[in-house]
């Protein structure tokens, strides 16, 4: 039994990502599962949980393994509020309830890795205060959160990842490019988990600038 | 929106491996009828339609997304997705590694040495996870034999992942911890004088002497990497591994040995139901942490320092190994089994069926090293195992033991690279790895 990367997926679905701003999130979630599936760490390793916000948090796909992972569907609901805070609450919940933790009889999971995409800013600022706090307690190797499009913050998600980017517009190329280049982050992390505490961050893509 | 609900997928499948996809409950969740007529799948697929059974099925040839077309009984057709996963072993790329950067080394070595006593088989192959990527095998090992004393030398090294010249690292630590025990275990050696004399609990007595003969020659070590990587104008940390010495000598009808570990790992030697463990793994709380041979505050401690010695005395053992976790992580999962008897009796059972170890010649240092590429799902480290075993009855005759300088593995002693040494013949005759 090979020890698993466990690999989040926080996705906004709130209001202002109806239309071509979800779509381009499907076709980067389909390139980057693609991509993952090219390379023999990944397979054997990677396992994926895809969570959707808006008012509410959604499971839409508890951690599966890459093979056998189907992205799922992405529904925008008509409202606009954006509950980031609630969001970071179901994963901590998820990966209490996920992880697989050592012990001397048994191997763990390798550190998970959190890749939160936003348009927006957090809409309940307390919850998300609170749970940024408590998910950054959690140990995941890495937390990268993406700012999509010009009306989103930076800012805020300074205080919940350790690697904020920014991309200029949320069109297809983008978000396609920022997806494959988070497949290249996954797979190097999936390389070198057993050899490196610290995930080092590849070169992003030119859409994608690195704020933090 | 139009008529294919391209959402629709059946579960995924992998190249080479069987499958088996129900169409029919994929349609009547979907709320179509289920009574369909035809379904079309890419051509060379592996793959077929049992209309009886409403089955997809067969072993799957081509990765790839697969549409399949299926015709219902209305003649309307829906487009159905299918996942074929490759197969990862069909993904690793085995790239060589450049031969004139710094600090080359060969991408696999392996060794035999015979003594009056044991056959002693060695290898060393570079791990997946290298060859992916054309880097270094990061390992390296030692074997030798000191006719005089009749002391048999063992080392293996694993050089760390994130340290640049690594590579360098295991062979500074192997080479220069054997010559370290070579120089010391000359004829009438105070370790001898002790051993020799037939005490029954020589533990005390032997504590200075183990000090002087297994933890000075590693601390030795640790200087020889720290003084080429000054004169490389390198951090030391570049070129941190971890170190499992072992030394083994027949005193009449017993034999004793002992050992000194830094890092993970593990050495043991088996005789009948009994286990000597000869390293204490150093773990840390995530995998892959574990210390070095060049961390000084091992050494600044010297009251935990002997506690990485073990030693004692066996009738007949009939089964000593030394490897790195590149053989340990898969062979030995949990902590608890680098203690436990049983796993490393199976263990030997295995090698031995795998390798021919029962009879062992120059050709099973060959057959060792093809073993170490055996398949281990998340294990792709380099993997270095130095295995020891006794002879039958009939001695060795004195011309077939294997001249000192040969034991060493094709490594060099230092740099400038224009003294590099050629392999010599007997290197050429190892099989290409696969």
């Amino acid at each position: 039994m090979s020890r698993r990367l466990p690999v989040y997926l926080l996705l906004d679905t709130s209001g202002s990502m109806r239309g071509e701003r979800i779509e381009s999130v499907k076709v980067g979630m389909q390139a980057l599962v693609a991509n993952l599936r090219q390379d023999p760490h990944a397979l054997e390793s990677v396992h994926l949980s895809v969570i959707s916000f808006d008012r509410d948090a959604r499971v839409l796909c508890p951690l599966t393994a890459l093979e056998d992972f189907q992205p799922p569907v992405l529904d925008c609901p008509e409202t606009g509020a954006t509950h980031l805070g609630e969001a970071l609450k179901t994963v901590c919940q998820c990966l209490d309830n996920e992880l697989i933790r050592g012990t001397s009889e048994r191997k763990g999971d390798w550190r998970p890795l959190l890749m939160i995409m936003t348009d927006g800013k957090p809409s309940d600022t307390a919850e998300f205060n609170r749970w940024s706090a408590e998910i950054r307690k959690k140990g995941f190797a890495s937390i990268i959160a993406c700012a999509a499009g010009s009306s989103a913050k930076a800012e805020p998600l300074k205080k919940v990842a350790d690697h904020v980017v920014e991309l200029d517009t949320a069109d297809g190329a983008s978000l396609t490019g920022f997806f494959k280049w988070v497949s290249t982050t996954v797979s190097s992390g999936a390389m070198s988990m057993a050899v490196v505490p610290e995930l080092a961050l590849p070169p992003p893509p030119p859409e994608v600038h690195i704020v933090v | 929106m139009s008529s294919t609900v391209t959402s629709l997928r059946l579960p995924n499948a992998s190249v080479g491996k069987d499958y088996q996809g129900l169409l029919g409950d994929l349609l009547s969740a979907d709320g179509s009828r289920i009574e369909h007529l035809d379904v079309t799948l890419p051509e060379n697929s592996g793959l077929a339609f049992d209309k009886e059974g409403g089955v997809i099925r067969g072993i799957p040839a081509l990765a790839g997304e697969l549409e399949v077309e299926v015709t219902l009984v209305s003649r309307a057709t829906r487009k159905i997705l299918l996942t074929v996963n490759p197969d990862p072993s069909s993904l690793w790329k085995n790239l060589p590694s450049d031969p004139e950067g710094r600090f080359a080394k060969p991408d696999f070595a392996s060794g035999y040495l015979q003594t009056p006593d044991l056959h002693v088989i060695a290898a060393s192959q570079r791990g997946r996870s290298h060859a992916h990527e054309g880097k270094y095998r990061d390992d390296d090992f030692a074997i030798h034999y000191l006719p005089e004393s009749g002391w048999h030398l063992f080392a293996v090294a694993d050089g760390a992942g994130s340290a640049e010249y690594s590579r360098r690292g295991s062979q500074i630590a192997c080479q220069t911890v054997i010559g370290e025990l070579t120089a010391r275990l000359s004829v009438d050696n105070p370790l001898d004088a002790v051993l020799g004399d037939g005490s029954t609990d020589p533990d005390e007595a032997l504590k200075r002497p183990l000090w002087d003969f297994l933890v000075v020659p590693a601390f030795e070590a640790h200087k020889a990497i720290n003084r080429e990587a000054t004169d490389a104008g390198v951090e030391p940390k570049k070129f941190s591994t971890t170190l499992l010495v072992v030394i083994a000598k027949r005193f009449g009808s017993r034999w004793f040995h002992a050992g000194f570990s830094v890092g993970d790992g593990g050495s043991a030697v088996l005789d009948a139901g009994n286990l000597l463990p000869l390293s204490k793994p150093d773990g840390g709380e995530f995998s892959g942490q574990t210390l070095f041979v060049t961390h000084a505050r091992i050494f600044e401690d010297t009251s935990s320092l002997m506690e990485r010695v073990c030693f004692g005395f066996l009738p007949s053992p009939s089964f000593l190994a030394l490897m790195t976790d590149g053989v340990t992580d898969p062979k030995f999962p949990s902590d608890s089994s680098l203690a436990d008897p049983v796993t490393w009796e199976q263990f030997r059972t295995e090698l031995t069926a795998a390798t021919g170890l029962e009879a062992p010649s120059e050709e099973t240092a060959g057959c060792l090293l093809r073993w170490l590429g055996f398949p281990s799902p998340g294990n792709h480290d380099d993997r270095t195992l130095v295995v020891a075993i006794p002879k039958q009855a009939a001695r060795a005759k004195p011309e077939s033991i294997i001249p000192d300088e040969q034991a060493l593995p094709p490594t060099l002693e230092a740099p400038p690279p224009s003294e590099i040494l050629v392999p010599s013949s007997q290197d050429e005759s190892f099989p290409t790895p696969p």
